[in-house]
């Protein structure tokens, strides 16, 4: 087998040459488009964080009758969510 | 965590009977699911004073608040933002 220039594997002619490598990249795209998608979720859709300061300094208030985290351990979110808090400003 | 059965509550440490004592937290909010709960704290304190703001000291849902952040927050803290407040150097804009 002759040597490969630069790194194999990065170029479809390496990659047959060494079939193995095809499972790690499988994994490599699956990792960051997991971490991708979990970031934008966090920005777009964390009760702490606003890009909006002017018009929506406090993004918690979204979240009264919602639910943020994806597994309610020790709770029962299948009746639904609401907050206890009194709205006082109506 | 508090049930939401029991909704008639009225103090989270009150009288309530002859000789009878009732002791409880502050309930599941939404808005705060994190088990950190620094910010379900500031957030009660600041609408605890809006809300005596808004509607008067003697406005019965204002309450609500009042439990939460003296159940959640340190007394060193409350105490220093009353201080603040009194000060009229509180961060918040109450």
């Amino acid at each position: 087998m002759p040597p490969i220039k630069g790194l194999s594997g990065l170029t479809i002619s390496s990659i047959k040459k060494y079939p193995a490598i095809i499972p790690l990249y499988v994994m490599l795209a699956a990792g960051v488009v997991l971490a991708a998608s979990a970031v934008t979720r966090t920005l777009l859709k964390n009760p702490e964080v606003s890009f909006n300061r002017k018009g929506n300094p406090e993004p918690w208030n979204d979240y009264k009758d919602k639910q943020y985290k994806f597994f309610g351990v020790g709770r029962d979110y299948s009746q639904g969510v609401h907050t206890e808090a009194p709205d006082y400003k109506k | 965590m508090a049930d939401t059965d029991n909704g008639d509550n009225s103090a989270a440490c009150v009288e309530s009977g002859e000789d009878e004592f009732r002791l409880e937290t502050a309930p599941f909010d939404p808005r705060f699911p994190n088990m950190n709960q620094t910010k379900h704290c500031y957030v009660s304190f600041l609408d605890y004073q809006r809300c005596i703001k808004a509607r008067g000291e003697d406005y019965a849902p204002c309450q609500y608040f009042q439990r939460v952040f003296r159940s959640l927050c340190p007394n060193s803290w409350v105490a220093k933002w009353e201080e603040q407040i009194e000060a009229g150097t509180f961060a918040g804009r109450i």
